[in-house]
C-alpha cells in the first residue's frame, strides 16, 4: 500500500524501493532494506505596515528519510531472521488481505496571521509522523490521519472521541442501576445481598474489602459512580454476577 | 462530600483527552480543572500489556 498525501501547504511524500535496481531479477528477490523520505517546507509572513515595524516571517524547512531494514529481528541482539532465497517474501497481512510493506505518511499544519499598526500576531502549529507495517495498515483505517493532524480542541474528530466517552459511561451508569436495584431496593442497601455479590466477581481481594466497607446506599451509588467515570471495572464485574 | 475523579492522561493524545471528558461528562461529573502537567514522578503506568512511561501528562478533574 502506498500514499502520496499533500495537505494544505506542501508536502511532498515519497517512497521507494532500491530491491530492483539493486538486483533486478537475481536472486534473492528482495533487498533487507526499505528507503524512506518526506520533505517538508513552508513559510509565512506577517507585515503590519510599510513603515517597516511590525513584521513576522517563519521559515522551516525539513527532510528526513529512513534506512529501514525489513526482516523481523530473531534475538535481542538484532540478528535478522534467516530465510532462504525462496521465501524472503515482505508484505503485510491483514486476514486474506495481503500487500507489499505498508508505509503511511501525513503531515498537517495550520497557521494564521494578523497585523496592524498596533503590532503583528502569527500562529501555527505542524502535526507529522510516518508509520510502517501494521501501524500503517491500521492508520490508514482507523483515520490515524486526522487524528495526529494538527486540529482545533472542537474539531469534529474530538467530538466523537467526546461523544464516545459519554455512550461508554452512560452505557455505565445504566448497568449501575440494574446493580443498586438489586441489592439497594427503595435505595435502602441490603448489606448481604451487596457482600455476597461481591464475592461472586472475580475482583482482587483489595476491591473486595474496599467495595464491602460501604454500609449505606449513598456510598455504594457514589463508589459506582466514580467507577463509571473512570474505567467501569467494578460495575462490569458485579453486573456479571447479577441474577 | 461529592466524588471527585482524577484523569490523567497521554499529554499528546487529544483523543484520550477528550474520551475522558466525556466518560466524565456522561457519568454526571463536572469538569471544574484541566490542564497540563508534570506527572514525571509517575513513571510507569499499566497500559494495556504492557507499561508505557509518561513524562508529562493532561490532568483532567471531575466533581460531583
Amino acid at each position: 500500500m502506498r500514499h502520496c498525501i499533500t495537505i494544505e501547504i506542501f508536502s511532498c511524500f515519497f517512497s521507494f524501493c532500491i530491491l530492483f535496481l539493486l538486483f533486478g531479477c537475481a536472486t534473492p528477490k528482495h533487498s533487507n532494506t526499505l528507503i524512506f523520505g518526506t520533505n517538508t517546507k513552508f513559510a509565512l509572513d506577517v507585515s503590519a505596515d510599510t513603515s517597516g515595524s511590525p513584521s513576522v516571517t517563519v521559515g522551516y524547512k525539513r527532510q528526513e528519510a529512513v534506512w529501514m531494514p525489513l526482516l523481523a529481528n530473531k534475538d535481542k541482539e538484532g540478528e535478522p531472521a534467516s530465510c532462504t532465497e525462496d521465501n524472503c517474501l515482505y508484505k503485510g497481512e491483514a486476514g486474506n488481505n495481503a500487500d507489499t510493506y505498508s508505509v503511511l505518511a501525513s503531515f498537517g499544519a495550520k497557521f494564521s496571521g494578523t497585523g496592524d499598526t498596533s503590532g503583528a500576531n502569527a500562529e501555527g502549529g505542524l502535526a507529522q509522523y510516518f508509520a510502517t507495517g501494521l501501524a500503517a495498515r491500521i492508520l490508514a483505517e482507523k483515520g490515524g490521519a486526522r487524528l495526529v493532524a494538527v486540529q482545533p480542541a472542537d474539531s469534529e474528530l474530538l467530538k466523537e472521541f467526546k461523544e464516545k466517552g459519554k455512550n461508554e459511561a452512560r452505557s455505565r451508569i445504566s448497568r449501575k442501576i440494574d446493580i443498586l436495584a438489586s441489592v439497594a431496593p427503595n435505595d435502602t442497601l441490603d448489606q448481604l445481598k451487596w457482600e455476597t455479590l461481591i464475592d461472586k466477581t472475580d475482583l482482587e481481594d483489595t476491591y473486595k474489602t474496599g467495595l464491602k466497607a460501604f454500609k449505606d446506599f449513598n456510598e455504594v451509588n457514589q463508589r459506582l459512580d466514580v467507577d463509571a467515570a473512570m474505567n467501569g471495572k467494578v460495575i462490569e464485574a458485579l453486573h456479571k454476577k447479577l441474577e | 462530600m461529592g466524588a471527585i475523579v482524577i484523569k490523567i492522561v497521554d499529554k499528546n493524545r487529544p483523543d484520550q483527552a477528550a474520551q475522558a471528558e466525556g466518560e466524565l461528562e456522561g457519568a454526571g461529573f463536572k469538569i471544574t480543572y484541566k490542564d497540563d502537567a508534570d506527572i514525571i514522578g509517575v513513571d510507569a503506568i499499566k497500559h494495556g500489556g504492557g507499561e508505557q512511561t509518561y513524562g508529562a501528562g493532561h490532568v483532567i478533574i471531575g466533581k460531583k
